[in-house]
C-alpha cells in the first residue's frame, strides 16, 4: 500500500546496498525509524557500518596519496578509526545531553542514529574525495592540502552529523534543538581531536612515514597554524606539553 | 612499591592496552550475539562497535519475520509514523503503543507465513481419512480468518491516519488512543486463539 505522506519502505531483507546508501543520503530519518524493531536493527547495523567504513577507506586512501607509498595504506586504515572512535566515545555524552533536555533515548535508536550519521558523513566525504585527489595531483602545497582535507571533513560532518537529531521523534522544542546542537558540538570536538591524535593523514612528501606521530599540542592550534602557513605566515611554534609526553620524559619512555 | 609503577606506562603501552581491552570485549560481545543466532555480519560488527550492539544481547534473539503481509505492515507503520511526526505531538500515538501493535501484527503475519508454507507443501492435500481432511480444512479456514483480521487491522491503521488528521485540524473524531486500543484487542484476539489452539 503506497503512502501519501512517506516514501514506501522496502522490507528489510530485500534492500540492496545501493538502495540503503540512497536512503542514507536522501532520507536518513526513515533508516533510523527502523531501530524500533530489533530484527531490523540487527540487519541494518552491520550494513550501515560497512557503508561508513568503505567511504572512510576511500577518503583515507586519497588523503594518503598526497605522499604516496605506504602512507596510502596507513591513512586508509586510520580514517575509519576517525569515524568510529568519536561514535563510540561520544554517544554516551550525547545521551546525557538529551537527558538534560528531558528526552529519554532508546539505546537502539540512538545507536542506529549514530551509525547513520557516521555513514552519511562518510558517503559525502567519499563523494568529495575525487575532487581532493585532483587538487593533490595538481601540486597543492602541504599546508593547503591539510586545509583541503579539513574542509572536506567539515563539510561532510555538517551534512552527516545532524542526522543524529533524527533520534528524536515528534515536534522540535527549544530543549531538543539545544540538545541537538550540543550533541553536534560534542561529536565535532571529539572527531576533531581524534583526527589530531591519529595524524598524519596527509604527510609531507619528504617526511619519514610514521603510523602516528607523538601528541604535540592539539587540533585547534593546528587549525589556526595550517591556514596561516598555507599563506606563508608562520607563528613561533612551541609544542605544548601533553600529560603523556611529560610522563614519558619522567619515566624515560619513548 | 606501587605495583603499577613496575609497569612502564608509556603512551604506546596504554594505547595498546586500551585497544586490546576494547577488541577483547568486542570478541565477547560478538560471541554472545552469534550464540543468540544473529547473522554473522551483525556479530562481526561488534568487533568494531560493540557498545552500540550490546543492547541486542538482552531479550530474545530477534528474527526477521516473513509473512505475506510483511511489506504492507512496514509500509503502513512508516506512513503512520510520518503522519505522527508531522503532527508533532508524540502523545497522540506514542511510539510504545505503536511498537506493541506492530510486534503483535508481525507475529500474526509470521504464523500466517508458516501456515502458507505448510499448505503450499501439500499439508492435508492427500489426506484420505475424514479426520485429517477435516483438520486440513479447518486449518485453511483458520488461515483465512487470520488473514481477514490482519487485513482489517491494516485498514484500521490507514483510517487512523485520517483520524489523526481530523483530531489535529478540527478536534473531532474518535480518540486516536481508543482506536489504537481497539486495533490492539482485535489482533490480541488472534494471539489468544493461537494460544488456545496450542494448549
Amino acid at each position: 500500500m503506497q503512502s501519501d505522506n512517506a516514501r514506501p519502505v522496502t522490507p528489510i531483507g530485500e534492500r540492496t546496498w545501493l538502495g540503503l546508501g540512497g536512503d542514507l543520503l536522501r532520507a536518513p530519518e526513515s533508516v533510523v525509524a527502523q531501530a524500533s524493531d530489533a530484527a531490523s536493527f540487527a540487519w541494518l547495523a552491520p550494513r550501515v557500518l560497512g557503508i561508513a567504513l568503505i567511504g572512510a577507506v576511500v577518503l583515507g586512501a586519497v588523503a594518503g596519496s598526497y605522499r604516496g607509498g605506504v602512507q596510502i595504506g596507513f591513512a586508509a586504515v586510520k580514517m575509519p578509526l576517525l569515524f568510529l572512535v568519536p561514535l563510540v566515545v561520544a554517544l554516551p555524552a550525547v545521551r546525557a545531553v538529551y537527558g538534560l533536555a528531558g528526552v529519554e533515548l532508546p539505546s537502539r535508536r540512538l545507536a542506529l542514529a549514530g551509525l547513520v550519521a557516521m555513514a552519511r558523513t562518510s558517503l559525502v566525504a567519499a563523494a568529495m574525495a575525487p575532487a581532493v585527489w585532483l587538487a593533490y595531483d595538481s601540486g597543492l602545497g602541504y599546508h593547503a592540502a591539510i586545509v583541503a582535507l579539513a574542509g572536506v571533513l567539515l563539510l561532510a560532518g555538517a551534512a552527516g552529523l545532524p542526522s543524529v537529531a533524527a533520534v528524536v521523534t515528534g515536534r522540535r522544542t527549544l530543549a531538543t534543538t539545544a540538545a541537538a546542537l550540543g550533541s553536534l558540538v560534542v561529536l565535532g570536538l571529539v572527531t576533531a581531536q581524534t583526527g589530531w591524535v591519529l595524524r598524519p593523514f596527509v604527510a609531507r612528501p619528504t617526511a619519514e612515514v610514521t603510523f602516528v606521530r607523538p601528541i604535540e599540542g592539539d587540533v585547534f592550534g593546528s587549525l589556526v597554524r595550517a591556514p596561516l602557513a598555507a599563506a606563508d605566515v608562520y607563528l613561533r611554534y612551541e609544542p605544548e606539553h601533553s600529560p603523556w609526553r611529560d610522563r614519558d620524559t619522567r619515566d624515560g619512555g619513548e | 612499591m606501587d605495583a603499577l609503577a613496575m609497569i612502564s606506562w608509556s603512551g604506546t603501552t596504554l594505547t595498546g592496552a586500551i585497544a586490546a581491552g576494547y577488541v577483547g570485549i568486542g570478541i565477547g560481545v560478538a560471541a554472545g550475539l552469534s550464540r543468540k543466532g544473529l547473522p554473522l555480519g551483525t556479530a562481526l560488527s561488534a568487533l568494531a562497535v560493540w557498545p552500540l550492539l550490546a543492547p541486542l544481547l538482552a531479550g530474545d534473539a530477534p528474527r526477521v519475520r516473513t509473512g505475506p503481509y510483511d511489506a504492507r505492515i512496514a509500509d503502513t507503520f512508516a506512513a503512520l509514523a510520518a503522519v505522527v511526526a508531522e503532527v508533532g505531538d508524540p502523545g497522540i500515538a506514542p511510539d510504545g503503543e505503536l511498537d506493541v501493535l506492530r510486534t503483535a501484527l508481525a507475529r500474526a503475519d509470521e504464523r500466517l507465513g508458516l501456515v502458507d508454507k505448510w499448505l503450499a507443501a501439500g499439508l492435508g492435500a492427500d489426506a484420505d481419512a475424514d479426520g485429517p481432511r477435516r483438520q486440513a480444512e479447518a486449518l485453511r479456514q483458520a488461515r483465512a480468518h487470520a488473514a481477514t483480521e490482519i487485513e482489517a487491522v491494516l485498514a484500521g491503521l490507514a483510517e487512523l491516519r485520517l483520524q489523526i488528521g481530523l483530531v489535529t485540524l478540527a478536534g473531532q473524531g474518535i480518540s486516536v488512543r481508543d482506536q489504537l486500543a481497539g486495533l490492539r484487542s482485535r489482533i490480541a484476539a488472534l494471539d489468544e486463539v493461537s494460544a488456545v489452539s496450542r494448549a
